[in-house]
């Protein structure tokens, strides 16, 4: 007899191990309380993307006389706009509904609470589904902040900031992450006049500094305002004309906005799965697991958002992954070395493995390559800034970090996290073939950077 | 139309061949059946004949090189055709192309991390860093990535668990100097991979004995001097002696003369004693063929004349392969006991020491015998002890009453 998963959730974490497992015969159950596809698809990585790129269209136009080219009349119709990134979403949607039925996969409407450890009642319907094993992969939602006024009104999250009616003429983000910084490019290149407020003294806390500068400097120039280093201590006034006060280097200062957008990271969404039933271990509301996503429960996997950790839709994919896996038999302990950092900003910033300070703290002596965009030929022809950056330890030269700021940067990068996943010195980067021209060759003479030598560059 | 030179397939062992020296330059005319290049394999030197007449049009690989076998290394033809050499090959050969071919001059800077000659062993660049620097052998340890991969965390675990394998050393490591580096030559790669493949895989034990050689002697000492051809004379030798014994007693063991191939062992019909001879560059076994079945004084004439085309590397792949069980004999370098690692694929071994006048017991008295001391190799997979023990029983019966054998 074949083998019976449940699955909980049918996001980026949820819908691949089904399919995953479907295809090796196990007979699998999806439970999804609203449509698949979860946050990436719904409210997250699609639809910002979608927003990004009509921003980058945009920003080509505006620079399309350098080449000659005479553009007149341009203007946005954001409700066109917003019925273009709902189609795409629905037509990604209604795929993975394609693939589930495909794959005969039972889908179940509603939300899923556990009674016991393999018993899971379906709230809205009473439904009891039972099986051999349960994959948890409710995701996340968007975190809160103590700040004061934060639950006031004209007050949104970024779910919010994606159906907004129309385009505000100003607002102040709260949370210079990726997700702020996109948003801000996105309200910015649609007309409104963007404030970003970071707590921690640099914009993209958790990146390399240098990526961190980089993408600062260039979204300044195009006059978004981002001030780092501050305490935001209250958030007032009525919708349309909200007033957000905050300190920054001993001063008290005051901005104002018509809406207010809170991008302070998000957390996971474990709330009423009733986990104490099923004996699975949670820590400030994620779900504890190993290496191969065994919670403490037997045959109950957590995935995704919901086990906290590095919150992005190809972790969860990779979790997934790997949780399917150990239910078939196959024990491959995650890893994560090499998970791909995408900002898809303009420019765009993509980073894999360590920054350069963690990896002086990890290995002491390290190895830097760099390798500045204007030096690409082709970086030429497409135009805008950046550079690409190698870091690796210095006993044997493996690629313990990659970053990358100019186009093409979150394309490009996949490059960089194979290599490092097949465990890659710079020796055998410098030596692979990239074609030209291509923005990709900045990587190859990062690579040979950290050997100790340079082709287009000093 | 043009001829291409490829190196031929001189035996089952061969893969590439180096390339030593070229007999011809391009534009010189050439005969077919006129030596061309010369080209040195693990075992042989070996002169590569003209297929065709006309003139040599392109030379495609320098002194040094390593070809594989097929490769290609000439282009004749006639003096007036026009050839482009860039669209050689024209079609692929059948010939296997092993694949660490070198492009002609490059040279890996560093040591080959895997020298097993088995399969591919698959592992990460930085894997293969860390062996190479920590001098691990990477075919002996077990990867834990998919499909086996060996990765990082592999190496470093199966250097704290204790047995790094060894290569050779590379300068910079320790406290110890290094005087010169010798790269391995393709003779001494063979050995090495024979012979660490032998040890590992066949477990070998050993059987040692006291002949007494007295009878031996005074048959020797007997013998006349016999005109052989061109020769003088050849001189019997009591090695000879030990071949001509060794093949006659092997009659009568099978399994001694027989090799493990997978589930199977194959008995083999002729019985060919390889001779060990040491050369400066290494140790060679080239075989006599049927030597059960040849007189003492053609053992003899056979074994001068291997002995001397082995020190000229003039041997044939033929006289290299065709051995089925070897005679080790270390007796002319005051040795008198020593054991030997198998040769494979053979199951036995015989080494043999020097024939020293030793004082044993006959018949209740002290008295001075010429005493060989002998041992047996076998590999244990085929051959027990008792059978090992019989041979050698049957080989002291033979060695001690040589009436017997003749």
């Amino acid at each position: 007899m074949s083998k019976k998963v449940t699955i909980i959730g049918g996001g980026p974490g949820g819908y691949p191990a089904a399919f995953i497992l479907a295809q090796q015969g196990v007979q699998v159950t999806l439970i999804e309380k609203d449509k698949l596809g979860g946050t990436c698809l719904n409210r997250g990585c699609i639809p910002t993307k979608v927003l990004l790129e009509a921003s980058h269209v945009l920003r080509q136009i505006k620079t399309a006389p350098r080449m000659g080219i005479r553009v007149q009349g341009v203007d946005v119709d954001y409700s066109l706009l917003r019925k273009h990134k709902d189609s795409v979403v629905e037509g990604l949607v209604k795929g993975v509904e394609k693939l589930c039925e495909a794959r005969k996969i039972r889908l179940v409407k509603g939300t899923g609470v556990f009674e016991a450890p393999q018993a899971i009642r379906v709230r809205e319907s009473g439904e009891a589904v039972k099986g051999d094993a349960v994959i948890i992969a409710t995701g996340s939602v968007p975190a809160k902040t103590p700040i004061p006024g934060a639950d006031g009104p004209g007050v949104i999250n970024s779910d919010q900031a994606l159906s907004l009616e129309q385009v505000p003429p100003s607002m102040v983000i709260i949370g210079a992450g990726y997700i702020g910084l996109e948003f801000a490019q996105i309200f910015h290149g649609l007309g409104a006049k963007v404030t970003v407020l970071e707590m921690l003294p640099q914009a993209l806390p958790n990146e390399d500094q240098d990526v961190a500068v980089e993408l600062e400097r260039a979204l300044k120039q195009e006059s978004i305002e981002i001030v780092t280093g501050v305490t935001v201590k209250e958030i007032s006034g009525e919708e349309g004309r909200k007033r957000v006060r905050y300190a920054a280097k001993n001063q008290e200062l005051t901005v104002e906005a018509a809406l207010v957008l809170l991008a302070v990271g998000r957390r996971p969404n474990t709330e009423g799965l009733e986990l104490e039933k099923a004996g699975v271990k949670t820590e400030k509301g994620r779900v504890v697991v190993n290496p191969f996503m065994e919670t403490s429960a037997p045959g109950i996997y957590g995935i995704g958002d919901a086990i906290g950790g590095i919150m992005l839709a190809h972790v969860a994919t990779a979790e997934g992954h790997t949780a399917a896996d150990h239910i078939l038999g196959k024990r491959h302990p995650l890893d994560y070395k090499a998970v791909p950092r995408c900002i898809y900003t303009h420019p765009e910033a993509a980073s894999v493995g360590l920054t350069e300070a963690e990896a002086k703290k990890k290995y002491g002596e390290i190895l830097v390559g760099r390798f500045p965009l204007q030096a690409s030929g082709k970086a030429r022809i497409v135009g805008g800034s950046g550079f690409a950056k190698m870091i690796a330890e210095k006993q044997y030269r493996e690629i313990v970090g990659v970053h990358l700021v100019g186009p093409h940067a979150t394309e490009m990068i996949a490059g960089a996290a194979t290599a490092m996943n097949l465990e890659c010195t710079g020796e055998e980067l410098a030596h692979t073939i990239h074609p030209h021209p291509t923005i990709s060759e900045m990587i190859m003479e990062a690579a040979m950077g950290v050997e100790g030598y340079k082709i287009h560059s000093l | 139309m043009a001829t291409e030179v490829t190196i031929p397939n001189l035996g089952y062992t061969m893969t590439v061949a180096k390339i030593l020296n070229w007999q011809k330059t391009v534009g010189e005319p050439v005969e077919t059946g006129e030596i061309l290049l010369e080209i040195e394999t693990d075992k042989v030197t070996y002169g590569i004949e003209s297929p065709a007449s006309g003139v040599v049009k392109a030379i495609l690989a320098k002194v040094g090189d390593e070809i594989p076998v097929g490769g290609l290394v000439a282009i004749i033809g006639r003096t007036d055709e026009e050839i482009d050499v860039r669209s050689y090959p024209k079609e692929k050969k059948e010939a296997p192309v092993p694949e660490k071919v070198q492009a002609a001059g490059e040279k890996e800077t560093l040591p080959p991390v895997v020298p097993t000659a088995g399969g591919r062993v698959f592992a990460s660049p930085l894997a293969r860093k860390i062996a190479r620097t920590k001098q691990v052998d990477l075919s002996g340890v077990k990867g834990s990535g998919r499909s086996g991969r060996i990765r990082m965390a592999d190496v470093e675990k199966h250097i704290l668990e204790g047995k790094p394998r060894r290569l050779e050393p590379t300068p910079s490591v320790g406290p110890v100097k290094v005087a010169e580096v010798i790269p391995l030559t393709t003779m001494r790669r063979t050995i090495a991979q024979r012979l660490a493949q032998s040890f590992h895989d066949a477990p070998h034990f050993n059987l040692c004995m006291e002949v007494d050689m007295t009878a031996a002697k005074e048959l020797l000492g007997n013998a006349v001097p016999k005109k052989t051809g061109a020769r003088l004379e050849v001189k019997l030798s009591l090695n000879d002696l030990f071949l001509k014994a060794v093949a006659v007693t092997l009659r009568d063991y099978p399994l001694l003369n027989a090799r493990l191939k997978g589930d199977q062992v194959e008995i083999l019909r002729d019985i060919n004693i390889g001779l060990a001879v040491a050369l400066d560059t290494g140790l060679i076994v080239p075989a006599i063929e049927k030597a059960d079945q040849k007189r003492l004084w053609q053992i003899a004439q056979e074994r001068i004349d291997l002995v001397e085309r082995a020190r000229q590397g003039r041997l044939t792949l033929p006289e290299l392969e065709r051995g089925t069980f070897t005679v080790s004999n270390l007796g002319m370098y005051d040795i008198t006991f020593f054991t030997s690692i198998l040769n494979p694929p053979q199951t036995g071994i015989l080494s043999i020491g020097k024939t020293v006048d030793r004082p044993v017991v006959r018949e209740g008295a002290i008295v001075i015998r010429p005493i060989v001391q002998m041992s047996l190799a076998i590999d244990h997979r085929v051959v027990d002890g008792a059978v090992g023990a019989k041979f050698m029983q049957d080989l002291k019966q033979g060695l001690e009453k040589p009436g017997l054998l003749l």
